[in-house]
């Protein structure tokens, strides 16, 4: 395989050196998303200290059973986005473009499914702020959760729109021969940030729907 | 063990634990269920870190940067937590009017 990514910048000694780089930049990024998340977790600990139970009676409104699909969703997805790592890294390419298919199809999935739960609690009323009319949970602790949960998944699901949109383009390029086992930094870093947003939800979904 | 055997196993054993962790929320509750439900999380994160984000292979300069951010969770969440968790509410003394 040849493409952009077969050159070596001038300031790196090889491939490996500017793909090292390249991932110590990643993970510079990714620091800076958990600190973003951070903030998030804490809004929700502080509230939830605040009223315990009006959150442990709000979370048992969850749609328990779409979230933890989605987190069956989410992990098989991280499963094939690093065999899909593996298989660039052997120059497997068929492997490569299956193992990325599913990783998008997978994607599509949970954004699918979070948009049918998004419609659910549209029609009970548990829209955020000012629009909460959700009869279940009339309490002011009951309108933060939902404040909360829609803040939280919504930037997570923002997060899967831009993920979803990389591993297209990643297709694309593998399609067409960009990657090769000494050349595919790229492919590693969308990997990273990939499984970045599966921890997230890893965290999400004990909060929002198990914890009551 | 090659890597895609490896990732297998890891992928079932986040499986397990995310079974373990939503079978819990069903006999635990309040805030057992969620350190129960934290600490099951705590153990796949480092599962999905250490092995499919590859950190096992990484040098001393990118595992320290993500041990940095989350050193920076714990310190920032910690004292907020700290600090809202022990407000007090003072009892000021009447304003004397002159």
């Amino acid at each position: 395989m040849t493409g952009p990514e077969a050159n070596v910048e001038v300031q790196y000694a090889d491939h490996a050196h500017q793909s090292h780089a390249s991932r110590l930049g990643m993970w510079v990024f990714i620091g800076s998303e958990v600190l973003f998340f951070t903030v998030l977790f804490t809004i929700f600990a502080w509230f939830r200290t605040r009223y315990t139970a009006d959150f442990s009676e709000a979370a048992r409104h969850a749609k328990v059973v779409i979230g933890s699909a989605n987190t069956f969703v989410l992990l098989t997805s991280s499963f094939s986005m690093a065999t899909a790592v593996d298989a660039v890294r052997r120059g497997r390419r068929s492997l490569l473009l299956v193992t990325l298919g599913v990783t998008l199809l997978l994607g599509l999935a949970f954004l699918g499914l979070k948009l049918y739960e998004y419609s659910l609690h549209i029609d009970e009323g548990a829209l955020p702020g000012a629009t909460y009319r959700f009869a279940e949970a009339p309490t002011r602790g009951g309108l933060l959760f939902f404040t909360l949960y829609w803040v939280a998944t919504g930037f997570h699901a923002l997060h899967m729109v831009i993920g979803v949109g990389l591993v297209a383009w990643l297709i694309v390029r593998a399609a067409r021969g960009a990657y090769s086992p000494e050349s595919h930094a790229t492919i590693e870093n969308v990997g990273i940030y990939w499984h970045f947003v599966d921890l997230v939800w890893i965290f999400l979904w004990p909060l929002f729907y198990l914890a009551h | 063990m090659s890597t895609t055997v490896r990732g297998a196993l890891v992928w079932v054993a986040l499986l397990v634990l995310a079974s373990a962790s939503w079978a819990l929320a069903g006999v635990v509750h309040g805030h057992a269920a969620l350190a129960c439900g934290l600490g099951i999380a705590a153990a796949k994160g480092a599962l999905v870190a250490w092995f499919y984000m590859h950190l096992s292979e990484e040098g001393l300069s990118i595992r320290i940067t993500f041990v940095a951010a989350l050193a920076f969770l714990v310190i920032l969440g910690g004292l907020t937590l700290a600090d809202v968790t022990t407000l007090a509410t003072p009892e000021l003394p009447a304003v004397v009017q002159p």
